[in-house]
């Protein structure tokens, strides 16, 4: 069946993505529990609007804490939840890439009449369904932590943002999943895809007050995800297409590298 | 008419293997034919697993080819599906069970006979229902045996098949190789337990430091060195083993002496003065002289 390795990804790691998917929607819960304190003190919205400019760009400002899809936007899909995924997304790619690798199964399953095309694009495959759950995590997170609050968002915005955060992961994955299969070296893969999100995360965070990052934001995944905006305005596809296309530009250089390497013993 | 000539199962030509300076394999060039039991044998770090890599392509030669069945490995699933595959540390999916592994390797082979896995795991005596990672090593080498033997494959590639197994399972083992070659199959074996090489492989290879060594049958391996003598005597007879021909790798000590015969020892012995040996031992040369020969020199060369 061409499918094997997709299906049999699929159940190793069927608990583990649903432990991540808990993890998503809790973060978003608690998160927006804490919406209506913030909402209603009016000291702190004091306080906020007497920050400098570059301060609130990283706290978000007085009307962040005021509306709630502005509050999710700024406080939930903004940092909590890219964060999260993100994590995910490496520790997936590392586990059934150069993990298996390094255990010696990747090698006894590229012995068997199957080709290296087909085992990296399933596993590849697998991994984005696998990211598709976990950021699910994020609407029903979401929707439940506004209902407890007796609030209300729209909920097809809210698909849209955790489809938004789902590209995220996705290219975050391809590229931890290319130094994987490109390589098949653990300690390299493990580094350089940390350091990867550390420096998005990083730029990201700091460009909003910091005027001289703007171009090594644009060099960022984080800057084609579209944030704070995902709530409040329509979902900007271009920038959706463009996370899209470096996903798969990632998979295409991994499916090369692969095919061209010795397997590590 | 036109006769083409079917080509060998497995030929390696000018192959070798380079890891940062160092030849792991060097320029080695060997056929083995259809329906062959062929054994490959050296000592660790010889460059047997690196050439077995590269036959199954999970590396690729820095120079020279390997041909299965007169194709090449390299990016060609369809030509795996006729290798089997087995070694003596494979490493499993360990949180699958043992049928459920089996399960996978047939869907990506193409369909295993249930048949044939009831049959075998009967004579194996494994339980496919528990978790891989639950099984000892002996057990986990047996879900590899099935593996290997249940898929409808033209050529098993073995490398070290029975680290792990008992004895009885050893027979057993050879009773499955002897079977799959009967039916057609050809085997390429490494190991190094000689005597089991011994008894199942028609033709050898040894190869050394990454280069081949010597390729031919037992017998052709052991002429110039058929029988291996130790005897003990006189001073005498010490020096009366200098001057006789047919006599190789002569060790001499005071009053003992090693050494190996061509051919038929008669001649041989009835130059010595045999009232002056005190004991004599004649035995034909097994493998495990051959491959204490090729290491000693070796060591001696070092």
């Amino acid at each position: 069946m061409m499918a094997a390795i997709f299906l049999k990804t699929l159940r190793d790691k069927r608990w583990a993505t649903l432990g991540w998917f808990a993890g998503v929607a809790t973060m978003a819960v608690f998160a927006i529990a804490f919406f209506p304190s913030f909402s209603e003190n009016r000291e702190f919205e004091e306080v906020l609007t007497s920050l400098p400019q570059q301060m609130q760009g990283l706290l978000g400002d007085a009307l962040s804490f005021r509306q709630i899809e502005n509050y999710i936007s700024a406080q939930v899909f903004d940092l909590r939840l890219p964060l999260l995924v993100i994590i995910a997304a490496i520790v997936m790619a590392v586990s059934i890439t150069v993990s298996e690798e390094e255990d010696g199964a990747l090698t006894t399953l590229q012995s068997l009449p199957v080709s290296r095309m087909s085992v990296a694009l399933q596993k590849w495959m697998a991994l984005v369904v696998i990211l598709a759950i976990i950021s699910s995590g994020a609407i029903a997170g979401t929707m439940l932590g506004v209902f407890l609050i007796n609030h209300s968002v729209g909920f097809g915005a809210v698909v849209v943002a955790a489809l938004q955060l789902w590209l995220l992961g996705v290219a975050m994955m391809s590229f931890v999943f290319m130094l994987g299969m490109g390589t098949g070296i653990k300690p390299l893969t493990v580094a350089a895809g940390s350091l990867f999100a550390v420096y998005n995360f990083l730029i990201a965070s700091l460009a909003t007050s910091v005027a001289d990052l703007s171009t090594a934001h644009k060099a960022t995944l984080y800057y084609y995800y579209n944030n704070p905006k995902l709530i409040i305005e329509a979902a900007d596809w271009l920038q959706a297409l463009i996370l899209a296309g470096v996903s798969l530009g990632f998979l295409a250089i991994a499916i090369m590298l692969y095919r061209r390497r010795d397997m590590r013993d | 008419m036109i006769r083409t000539r079917k080509p060998p199962a497995l030929k390696l030509s000018g192959l070798s293997k380079k890891f940062g300076k160092n030849f792991a394999v060097r320029d080695v060039n060997m056929e083995v034919k259809s329906g062959e039991i062929f054994g490959f044998l050296g000592p660790n770090g010889a460059g047997k697993t690196t050439t077995i890599r590269m036959i199954l392509d999970l590396a690729r030669p820095t120079s020279g080819s390997v041909e299965v069945f007169g194709e090449r490995p390299v990016n060609n699933p369809a030509l795996r599906r006729r290798i089997g595959y087995l070694t003596g540390d494979m490493e499993f999916y360990d949180n699958l069970s043992a049928k459920r592994y089996l399960s996978l390797v047939a869907s990506l082979s193409g369909g295993i006979d249930p048949g044939k896995i009831s049959r075998m795991t009967k004579l194996l005596d494994v339980n496919v229902d528990k978790k891989i990672k639950e099984l000892s090593r002996g057990n986990k080498q047996k879900v590899g045996l099935l593996a290997a033997f249940a898929r409808e494959t033209d050529m098993l590639v073995l490398d070290e098949p029975t680290s792990g197994l008992d004895p009885l399972m050893q027979r057993k083992f050879e009773l499955l190789v002897h079977e799959y070659c009967e039916q057609g199959g050809t085997v390429f074996i490494s190991s190094h337990i000689l005597d089991e090489v011994q008894h199942l492989c028609d033709r050898l290879a040894f190869i050394k430091d990454g280069e081949l060594a010597a390729t031919g049958t037992l017998r052709e391996l052991t002429s110039g060195i058929r029988y291996k003598v130790e005897l003990s005597g006189s001073a005498d007879v010490m020096e009366q083993l200098k001057k006789i021909s047919g006599i190789t790798s002569l060790r001499l000590n005071a009053n003992s002496a090693k050494f190996y015969i061509a051919d038929e020892p008669g001649p041989v012995l009835a130059k010595l003065p045999l009232k002056e040996v005190a004991d004599i031992r004649i035995a034909p040369t097994e493998l495990d002289e051959l491959f204490t020969k090729y290491y000693e020199s070796e060591s001696e060369e070092a």
